[in-house]
């Protein structure tokens, strides 16, 4: 590390910048010039799967799918961080194995906390709001 | 770190209280928890002082931070009460959060790598975004903390780019690290920090959120931004240029002056323009960071104290001033200036309190505002900052005018005459934190040589 940075070196990160915009400019650019052009009323509705849409897409939603969501990042994560203590775990020894541990303590209260708070039932229309 | 670890049990187990059907218990074990940290931060507990490689040391002017910043708390976490007499039973949930943030100021006040920088300043902020929505069916709340998170976010990339930039400079996020590289890419990069941290603190060009976001809040959680965020963030604001100042080169400095200066200018014009007590509040906050910046601009070790003295004066005026607010608000639901007329004769204490906090505020002579503002001026005179100084003089007597308004408002007859009173728990907190500011008015040397 001796801390000098050259900007040669940083030339094929250029390069390959250069090559990815290149790329989407001239798709877009090759197909809108190439392509046939078509348009009518059924041609320019908004395309849902093959139904017809229904309703303003700005409908309110209920939090519980947010919620759902955020919890499932959370639970994701923390497998994130299982996976190195695991690929390490001889080399870590007790030392890694209680501080997992205390991870996963602090990380059950939270689900504990979780659960007792109603998020995950589904069934309630009413939960503490 | 004993008392991050006892803070950190104390919330977590505040939040599992709230399952209970018993909710008196909260609040006295959420303040207990808070005491016996402080307590360990000043009995000087050796345990783990120095964790995670040293990443964060508690010691010096850090440790005065963090005992203002729980002693501040100590003082808002009764007030929480006040949401169950609104119908809202979860308190649990804002004491635990309230206890969270406090981590994060702590942590924001002691550290020595800019990670735990900038994990202090997120778990503050993250609380206070939540806490800023507490009142959840009132639409002001919400809008109040999604334009605080929103911009918070924004202030926190910001601030993280400036990390970045220091990584590059130094190929370390230790604040005594070796510079490696140019120094002018470093001093951009403190620059950004800089603009990060004075988001938090709201400095005048990154102060727009302030005013919104502090009437939308509940007051409660007002005076804790407007205290402990802003006690909270001139600490790191601290840690950072007393490690770092010798690499700084003249012109940070130069801007540092501007911005006090623009700080002091704009806000004070427009708080003289305000009709809610709340968002004049807001920009007098502003113009007292800015007087506090200046005693940044000369910083070295011995000279913290006043800084935290000015800390001190401020925040302890403040949160009076925001509790008032909170009681006047509870009667006649909005914080107009004219909801104060009268209150001298329908609630002695409450306005004789709030007087004593605007006058400390507007650095009247035998409170603590006056000698803050003294000590902060005097060293910035000794410095040569003689322009600076004058500038700031001018706008401190015009800041008079909008405080001595209020203390009229409510001094002056009103048609109707109600009568009432706080409990005395309340009303205790508010004496306690008047007789502090007076104390400290008339006898300096007591908390001078205690921050020494």
């Amino acid at each position: 590390m001796t801390g000098q940075h050259v900007p040669f070196n940083y030339l094929p990160i250029l390069l390959q910048f250069l090559v990815a915009a290149g790329f989407v400019v001239v798709t877009l650019l090759a197909t809108h010039l190439l392509g046939p052009k078509s348009s009518g009323k059924r041609h320019d509705a908004t395309f849902e799967c093959g139904l017809d849409s229904v309703g303003n897409a700005r409908n309110p939603f209920s939090v519980k799918y947010f919620m759902i969501a955020i919890l499932f990042v959370l639970f994701d994560v923390e497998i994130i961080f299982l996976y190195p203590w695991a690929v390490n775990f001889k080399a870590l020894g007790w030392f890694g194995y209680i501080e997992i541990i205390i991870f996963l303590t602090l990380l059950m209260c939270g689900f504990y906390y979780v659960i007792r708070k109603g998020v995950l039932n589904w069934e309630s229309r009413e939960d503490n709001d | 770190m004993l008392s991050i670890a006892i803070l950190t049990i104390t919330a977590t187990l505040v939040l599992f209280l709230g399952f209970s059907k018993n909710r008196d218990l909260i609040l006295p074990f959420s303040a207990a928890g808070v005491g016996v940290a402080a307590l360990c931060l000043l009995t000087n507990q050796s345990l783990w002082n120095e964790w995670f490689m040293n990443m964060m040391n508690i010691s010096g002017p850090s440790k005065a931070f963090s005992v203002l910043i729980l002693g501040l708390s100590l003082c808002i976490i009764p007030f929480i009460n006040e949401f169950r007499r609104r119908g809202t039973e979860e308190i649990a949930d804002f004491s635990g959060l309230l206890i969270f943030s406090l981590i994060g100021g702590i942590m924001m006040v002691s550290y020595s790598d800019l990670m735990i920088l900038f994990l202090g300043l997120e778990i503050l902020s993250i609380a206070m975004y939540i806490l800023a929505g507490a009142d959840r069916k009132r639409l002001n709340s919400n809008e109040a903390s999604l334009k605080y998170f929103i911009l918070g976010a924004f202030a926190s990339a910001i601030l993280l780019f400036g990390i970045a930039l220091f990584y590059a400079c130094t190929a370390s996020f230790r604040l005594d690290a070796e510079v490696l590289q140019n120094s002018t890419l470093l001093n951009l990069s403190f620059l950004i920090i800089f603009s990060g941290l004075a988001f938090k603190i709201a400095l005048v060009p990154f102060h727009f959120w302030a005013p919104d976001v502090y009437q939308g809040t509940p007051t409660i959680f007002t005076a804790t931004m407007a205290t402990i965020v802003k006690v909270s963030a001139f600490g790191a604001l601290f840690q950072f240029i007393s490690l770092c100042n010798h690499h700084m080169t003249e012109w940070i400095y130069w801007l540092l002056s501007l911005i006090a200066l623009t700080t002091i200018v704009f806000s004070n014009i427009l708080a003289l323009q305000q009709k809610s007590v709340k968002r004049m509040l807001a920009y007098s906050g502003i113009s007292q960071a800015g007087f506090i910046l200046i005693g940044f601009l000369n910083l070295s070790p011995e000279k913290s104290w006043s800084i935290l003295y000015y800390l001190f004066a401020y925040s302890t005026a403040s949160l009076v001033c925001f509790l008032v607010v909170h009681f006047v608000e509870e009667k006649s639901f909005n914080d107009d200036h004219s909801s104060f007329r009268g209150l001298y004769f329908n609630n002695p204490f409450l306005a004789i309190v709030m007087s004593i906090a605007l006058i400390s505020l507007g650095g009247g002579p035998l409170t603590a505002g006056f000698m803050a503002k003294l000590f902060v001026l005097n060293n910035a005179a000794i410095a040569g900052n003689i322009a600076l100084v004058v500038f700031a003089l001018i706008f401190a007597v015009l800041s008079l005018y909008y405080y001595f308004r209020l203390i009229n408002q409510m001094f002056s007859h009103s048609n109707e005459i109600k009568s009432w009173s706080i409990e005395y728990p309340y009303a205790g907190i508010l004496t306690v934190l008047s007789i502090g500011t007076i104390i400290a008015g008339i006898l300096p040397n007591i908390l001078v040589d205690l921050l020494k």
